[in-house]
């Protein structure tokens, strides 16, 4: 009984941590060894390929943008460090270089200035990706179970009150955290944000290639995707316009 | 031995360049069949002693040599300079046409030889039988000059090139009348190019031509150097110049004194030489990022004034570009210095020539420059990229990184001396922005969109806490009910279990065993109240006992009853004998603590 949980537990790790963990090893050096080589196609390549190959990380996300931006693909490099910053939301590098990357690209777009408040609370599970959040989570929660066992069969009637005190609020704790793993994923599974890589996209007023167009935008230009029609996206800009473009000329982050 | 001839040739060229000696020939390039011609060697400074005169066998020698010595003395700026020299003249006279060539003559003078170069004499077919010297037609007056006898030509050495190709042109005029001179000379003006005049003779020289198979005497006027500055067919404008042309009077024929004594008079004629077209084409596209216009061939080299320098002292960083084409046009190349290097504007010496209608030679670009920090450095190599004619495409040449040496400058570093406060700080500049770089550790690899949170994991994990907490709960719950249970029982029984021993003490008692009495009343009481307070023997001791009674609210007086009485227990046994008194009255008062207990604990 006990050796076949454990087989049932380790399958269930070792299916989630990635499998082939060499093969992405020795690409990745190449890769790095081509790119500090200023070889940007072949270490593209590379990095690519591991991509491909169904692992990730934020740091592969983070070179492929470097790559990407040495080969003056503004909106791609945009692309792929908004993919690493899902991964990895608190990144300095990575938002760094996202900046400059932006900096590059055509359209200059105001964002709507929000409530700092609002941002914090909106933002607070950016501080961590929703795994780590997950890990917590489980370790507070177990912290908060034990305090509850002590509770429950200690002596001593003041040591009880205190853990069970302890034992509610590292509850809230593993609550809290528990909540933050979840909304952490939502974000970065969520099909929401997207980079325009066409080098010009017009937006349109209807889902219609005879739409009247309402503004023009470029290559690298974050936009927020409200819904999908068909093969048309509504999509909102940084600054709260909204209008339509064509799907295959955007990318979404995810 | 080659020492040995090296040396005699040393001296020999010694001798030779004092003497300054030369031996020349003189002959027209062209001649016409039957043309009568002077052949002239000619040996300046030299003492002939043997002269030795070459074939001639394609010409008919009609005189010569004839030897004559000619001895000149100059004065210029108050300097003297003589000169003397011996001459060899032949007239010969061509007899078939063709090219043919006058072989070496030597001459040796002070045991040394010395030799003319071969000539080579075309021969064309001559127009009049009659033998004179060059056909001067001197034309009748009133007879027209036609623009075949006198003419204006603009060549240029090449009418394809590309933006800053090199190209010579050259203005000569042509005549087989006898021009005694030229006025209102309008030379040509090259708009679209950067010219240079590199010959600009202050005499006409004369030369002997062959055009379409007449013999025309030729003067260059001016030659250019161009350097086209723009694309496209560029048209240089027609020159301009007014002939004097002597002809001779029609009046002939009244005296023998007027047919042997011409008389002439001077004609004007305007020759204008015809515009050329150049074509210059664009430079292909693909020029490298250092291109700055270079075309032709060059070679680039870098070099320090000095390879250790103090900090704040200048130094000088030379880069000579060396090469041929529109090297005088050359602009200076970018120098990439380290950091905290100040550089200033390149000073420019051009060192170029004119060489057969290109530029050659080098350009030197001095640039000063003050190191600020002391350390080791290295200039990197300096680029310069220029288009190749010859192999038509763009290339970059590169110099040798250069190493400086700076060292800590003295002023500062005075040791002992008191510090001067100087404001040496300053912000620290950006020199350039860039991303930050790649990330090299190999990172933890996921499985591209697979989460924790929400995976079967994360559920087996959260339902496995659970599980093995309810487990625990179970666990504990069960040992905690059986630990009472057993308290209660004890609890129960320990009334029981005393007087039992209590009874036994008091058989062993009437049995007088004195020692087993004792000890089993004191059993009695350690187990009772082991019993009533759930502890095991190992926890028993009088404080413990003392502590967990007071905590459960009984009096002083019962507990102290209590531990007395087993103190004297203690005490007894290993005390001399009391007596039979005594010993009941102890029994005594273990059953009234006993029972006193019972009803405090209850």
């Amino acid at each position: 009984m006990k050796k076949i949980l454990f087989l049932i537990v380790f399958g269930l790790v070792s299916s989630f941590t990635a499998e082939a963990r060499e093969i992405p090893d020795s690409l990745w050096n190449e890769a790095n060894a081509f790119y500090a080589g200023e070889q940007y196609q072949d270490a593209l390549d590379r990095y690519l390929e591991i991509e491909n190959s169904g692992v990730e990380s934020a740091d592969l996300y983070y070179n492929i943008g470097n790559t990407y931006f040495k080969m003056r693909y503004m909106a791609y490099a945009v692309l792929y460090y908004e993919k690493a910053l899902r991964l990895s939301p608190n990144d300095p590098d990575i938002a760094y270089n996202l900046e400059i990357a932006r900096e590059q690209c055509i359209d200059r777009i105001e964002p709507v200035p929000t409530f700092f408040v609002a941002d914090w609370i909106r933002e607070s599970h950016q501080i961590m990706s929703s795994d780590k959040w997950a890990v917590l989570s489980v370790g507070i929660l177990l912290l908060a179970i034990l305090f509850f066992m002590l509770f429950l069969f200690a002596r001593g009637v003041r040591f009880r009150k205190a853990a069970f005190i302890l034992s509610l609020v590292i509850f809230l704790f593993a609550l809290t955290t528990t909540v933050f793993a979840w909304q952490a994923k939502n974000q970065a599974t969520r099909k929401d944000i997207a980079i325009v890589l066409a080098a010009v996209s017009p937006v349109k007023a209807a889902p219609d290639i005879q739409g009247k167009d309402l503004l023009v935008i470029h290559e690298g230009t974050r936009v927020r995707v409200l819904e999908e029609m068909g093969s048309w996206a509504r999509i909102e800009l940084e600054d709260g316009r909204q209008g339509w473009v064509a799907l295959n000329e955007i990318v979404f982050v995810y | 031995m080659k020492r040995i001839i090296l040396l005699i040739w040393t001296v020999l060229s010694l001798v030779q360049a004092n003497a300054q000696g030369q031996f020349t020939v003189e002959v027209p390039n062209v001649v016409a069949t039957g043309e009568r011609f002077r052949l002239v060697f000619t040996a300046t400074n030299l003492e002939p002693e043997s002269f030795n005169p070459p074939e001639m066998e394609n010409f008919m020698v009609l005189a010569g040599p004839t030897t004559s010595t000619m001895n000149r003395m100059e004065y210029i700026n108050g300097r003297r300079t003589q000169s003397r020299s011996v001459s060899y003249t032949y007239i010969l006279e061509a007899v078939t046409t063709g090219k043919f060539t006058i072989g070496e003559a030597s001459v040796v003078s002070d045991k040394v030889t010395y030799r003319t170069q071969s000539v080579t004499i075309e021969v064309i077919q001559g127009t009049s039988s009659q033998g004179g010297a060059v056909r001067q037609q001197d034309p009748v007056a009133g007879a027209e000059i036609s623009d075949q006898d006198v003419f204006l030509r603009l060549d240029v050495s090449k009418r394809r090139v590309v933006k800053g190709e090199p190209l010579t042109a050259t203005l000569k005029l042509y005549t087989r009348v006898n021009v005694s001179g030229a006025e209102d000379i309008r030379f040509p003006t090259f708009n679209g190019f950067w010219s240079q005049e590199v010959y600009a003779p202050q005499q006409i020289d004369w030369q002997r031509e062959n055009v379409n198979g007449e013999i025309y005497q030729v003067a260059t006027l001016r030659r250019y150097v161009l350097l086209p500055q723009q694309a496209g067919s560029i048209k240089i404008d027609p020159s301009e110049i007014v002939c004097v042309i002597q002809v001779r009077n029609t009046r002939r024929g009244q005296s023998l004194l007027d047919e042997f004594f011409d008389s002439y008079q001077t004609v004007r004629k305007r020759v204008i030489a015809p515009a050329v077209t150049v074509n210059v084409s664009e430079l292909p596209a693909g020029a490298p990022g250092t291109f700055k216009g270079a075309v032709g061939k060059f070679a680039i080299s870098a070099g320090l004034g000095k390879d250790s320098v103090k900090a704040h002292d200048a130094v000088s960083v030379y880069v000579t570009i060396t090469g041929e084409g529109n090297i005088n046009l050359l602009e200076a190349p970018r120098v990439t210095l380290p950091p905290d290097f100040e550089v200033y504007d390149a000073k420019i010496t051009d060192n170029s020539r004119n060489t057969g209608g290109t530029f050659s030679g080098s350009k030197t670009f001095e640039y000063p420059v003050i190191p600020r920090s002391h350390g080791d450095f290295t200039i990197d190599p300096v680029e310069f990229s220029y288009y190749d004619i010859e192999n038509k495409q763009y290339k970059t040449i590169r110099s040798e990184p250069l190493k400086l040496k700076v060292e800590r400058s003295t002023d500062l570093a005075a040791p002992g001396g008191t510090y001067t406060p100087e404001n040496r700080r300053r912000a620290v500049e950006s020199l350039s922005r860039d991303i930050r770089y790649i990330k090299t550790a190999s990172p933890s690899w996921r499985s591209t969109g697979k989460y924790l949170t929400g995976s079967v994991l994360y559920f087996v994990i959260l339902f496995m806490i659970f599980a093995v907490t309810g487990v625990v709960y179970v666990v504990m719950n069960k040992r905690r009910e059986h630990m009472n249970d057993v308290i209660r029982v004890r609890n129960s029984k320990a009334n029981k279990i005393a007087r039992t021993r209590l009874k036994a003490a008091g058989v062993l008692l009437k049995q007088k065993l004195f020692e087993a009495y004792y000890e089993e009343l004191h059993r009695a009481l350690w187990g009772y109240i082991a019993d009533k307070l759930g502890l095991s023997q190992a926890e028993c001791s009088r404080e413990r006992i003392s502590e967990l009674l007071r905590k459960r609210n009984v009096e002083t007086e019962t507990i102290s009853n209590f531990t007395d009485i087993i103190d004297s227990c203690e005490y007894a046994r290993y005390a001399p004998d009391p007596g039979q008194l005594e010993k009941e009255r102890i029994f005594d008062m273990a059953v009234k603590a006993i029972s006193n207990m019972e009803q405090a604990l209850k």
